[in-house]
């Protein structure tokens, strides 16, 4: 169906993102290309659909990409697009303000399709998607997974040949991924071909027929589907973490209940849902110095309201929050700042600075990245830049790190405030295992005395590794909150019916493989 | 979706045009701001979610224009009853022009533009440009918000503190503004040729286009349950 033969492709003279790539897709089956950060997934993806060269030029490319026996070079780009359906990684900005179905009748309407027959095949798209209910919504009013649906099934209307996703599941709650990855059940059962680069592959039984492993832009392992689940080390040598290994042993630790390093009492929002119940109701929480706990919750639970309240940028409609033993009633946000630091999920809007080294002045300083607070400041960041291997980055920009630095950085800059409580927002939408690693160093480094983390995640495991106690929000009330281990057999947490994240990774998705 | 989403949008921004010419050609203070009176009625009427920020603008906005030119006039030797005359006429231009504009472009979308320009046969790169501009302010927006909120949660004082550091902070926003939009820029025009827009081509539309109204609900039989 979709062969690729001896493609290399590089965006420099001296570099390959992708060296020597041999796959050939058959026709009904799906294939999982998989790797950590940087290894060239997004770029296998991006040549396989075409849009490197027609779109995106690079600086060289060799080898021969062809469709059905014919080269992709030689199919018109309408045509190319139509056989070949995509969904990019960065969604969020690819659909722009459309509302549903204008998203899913654009390619159909581009290409001067009958209006009658456009809207069949809209109202069929919507109708298999089972979305009608997000007809009239704006795409960007949807949730992570709503919108990738959507762009699914805009990908889907013209009936491609082949379905390209570039990481379809990443940062999605459970709840979402369960349903993206029933969609994907459903279009295997169709026979349509798919490739998809992922990460976490633990939801995809019943789904993948086979699994590359990339590194460094070269396959270094390609194995059918049931030896995938059995093999460890392709995961360990494409660096990433094996989702079918039997979860870590964790080390308990027993924090020190001393003082509390953030109190909330009664805590409620000013924020109300549609039918008036306020989104935060008399929440009452208290993190001890030196403890990590895990926030998690189904969309809409309320996790980001009372992350912004805490953080100040959202009212409290009532209670009282205290920071390091301080009510913060009256502080503005940046006085706040000065006691937790927030990792925000969009680690772009976080930078402001010219360089990274200037960055971490301005955590130091308290405020200031100005010549003076450089010299005063830089030796120290340095040091701090050296402890996450970004010493050699420190004069660039912020915005020309990798993602994986980028998260660095934005830990580096909390670590530089030596705040009372730190707070991170969804920090790993990847299964790197050296961006994993670097998070759990992180909070480690958290549970010195006077520190406190809460870890807001879907990433069960992630939660599972790192917390020693977890919350689950239900309707703007704290439902649990207990040790982690009584967490995942807690009535509260079966109500969601997401996978247990501490047994094994063969029972996500009703899967009948063998364990790992 | 706003209701007036239902009118065509070209009607939309013909009667804006005719408001904002109307408000130019006002002979006097007192036309103008009956005109301007009108325009701040129907943006209020319009409960748009934006309405406080733009009427918190043109009070700023406003105001410094009635000042500045009384000022000029003054200064320039008119008497001070004419040159506040004129002041204010200038200021009600403004608030008729931008009021009646922000009203046209607030309550259209993206779809219903589109739709439109597919109906007026409008070249496909002026559609890409209309498109493009009506579809990206509320997403500049909505981004220069959420750069200011994470900022001010990374520390950044923009609220309080000696104006000069607060006008610096306020412009540091700008940096990943910048680099968001061009990210999204490349994105978009990436997925327009994913999505097969092509400039040549005559588009169509799933909507009922008349000369007035503009379909808006998609005539689905089953609505499904939900994803």
């Amino acid at each position: 169906m979709l062969d690729l033969r001896g493609v290399s492709v590089g965006f420099r003279a001296d570099a390959h993102v992708l060296s020597d790539i041999n796959l050939c897709l058959e026709a009904g089956s799906t294939t999982i290309v998989t790797g950590a950060g940087g290894s060239g997934k997004s770029t296998l993806l991006a040549v396989a659909a075409g849009l490197i060269p027609k779109l995106i030029r690079p600086h060289h490319m060799q080898g021969a990409v062809s469709l059905d026996g014919t080269d992709l070079g030689a199919i018109g780009g309408s045509d190319l697009f139509r056989r070949v359906g995509l969904v990019l990684q960065s969604v969020e900005d690819q659909v722009w303000d459309l509302s549903v179905e204008d998203l899913i009748a654009f390619p159909l309407e581009n290409r001067g399709v009958a209006q009658a027959e456009i809207r069949t095949r809209v109202g069929s798209v919507i109708e298999q998607m089972n979305i009608g209910r997000l007809i009239g919504r704006t795409v960007r009013t949807l949730s992570g997974g709503e919108r990738r649906i959507a762009a699914l099934a805009s990908a889907l209307v013209w009936q491609p040949d082949v379905l390209i996703l570039d990481e379809p599941t990443s940062g999605l709650d459970p709840d979402a991924r369960l349903r993206m990855i029933g969609i994907l059940r459903e279009l295997k059962r169709t026979k349509l071909t798919l490739l998809i680069a992922e990460q976490d592959l633990a939801w995809f039984d019943d789904v993948a027929d086979r699994v590359v492993f990339l590194k460094e832009g070269g396959i270094v392992d390609d194995l059918p589907w049931q030896a995938a689940v059995r093999a460890t080390t392709p995961y360990a040598v494409a660096g990433i973490e094996p989702p079918f290994a039997p979860p870590v042993p964790r080390a308990v630790v027993q924090p020190a209940q001393s003082d509390a390093a953030l109190s909330v009492k009664q805590l409620s929002s000013t924020l109300r849902r549609p039918n008036g119940e306020p989104v935060l109701r008399s929440i009452e929480l208290s993190l001890g110095k030196g403890e990590v706990a895990g926030l998690i919750g189904s969309n809409g639970a309320g996790k980001t309201t009372l992350m912004r309240t805490l953080l100040g940028l959202q009212k409290a409609a009532g209670g009282a929050i205290e920071i390091g033993g301080r009510d913060s009633a009256g502080w503005t946000i940046a006085q706040r700042a000065r006691e937790i630091g927030y990792v925000a999920q969009n680690l772009r809007r976080m930078f402001f600075l010219l360089s990274v080294v200037e960055e971490v002045v301005f955590s130091l300083s308290g405020g200031d990245a100005g010549a003076k607070a450089v010299a005063a400041h830089r030796e120290r960041a340095i040091e701090l830049l050296k402890g996450v291997g970004l010493a050699d980055r420190a004069e660039l920009s912020p915005f020309a790190l990798s993602a994986r630095e980028q998260l660095m950085l934005a830990l580096v800059c909390i670590e530089a405030t030596a705040p009372s409580v730190v707070i991170l927002d969804e920090p790993l939408i990847a299964c790197d295992s050296v961006s994993r690693a670097g998070v759990l160093a992180f909070l480690d480094r958290c549970r010195t005395p006077g520190c406190a983390a809460l870890l807001v995640s879907h990433d069960l495991q992630l939660v599972d590794r790192a917390a020693d106690r977890v919350l689950i929000l239900e309707d703007g009330r704290l439902a649990f909150d207990g040790t982690t281990v009584a967490a995942w057999s807690s009535d509260v947490f079966a109500r969601r019916g997401w996978p247990r994240p501490d047994r094994n990774a063969a029972s996500i998705g009703g899967g009948h493989r063998a364990s790992a | 979706m706003h209701r007036l989403d239902r009118i065509n949008p070209f009607v939309k921004l013909l009667v804006a045009l005719v408001l904002s010419s109307l408000g130019w050609v006002a002979g006097s203070a007192f036309v103008a701001g009956l005109l301007a009176a009108i325009v701040l009625a129907v943006v209020i009427a319009c409960r748009l979610p934006q309405t406080k920020g733009y009427l918190k603008l043109m009070a700023l906005v406003g105001g410094l224009v009635t000042l500045s030119w009384t000022l000029s006039f003054v200064w320039n030797g008119t008497p001070l009853a004419a040159a506040m005359d004129d002041a204010l006429r200038m200021a009600f231009r403004l608030i008729a022009t931008t009021g009646s504009f922000f009203v046209a472009i607030e309550t259209t979308s993206a779809g219903t533009l589109l739709a439109a320009c597919s109906r007026l046969r409008l070249p496909g790169s002026l559609t890409l440009v209309l498109v493009l501009v009506i579809g990206m302010i509320p997403l500049m927006r909505e981004e220069f918000y959420s750069i200011g909120e994470t900022q001010r949660a990374r520390g950044l004082e923009l609220d309080r503190g000696p104006l000069p550091r607060r006008i610096l902070y306020a412009l540091a926003r700008g940096v990943p503004l910048m680099v968001q939009t061009f990210r999204m820029a490349e994105t978009i025009a990436l997925a327009l040729s994913i999505y097969g827009f092509d400039p040549k081509m005559a588009r169509t539309s799933w909507r009922d286009i008349g000369w007035l109204t503009i379909q808006t609900d998609f005539p689905l039989t089953n609505r499904g349950r939900t994803t």
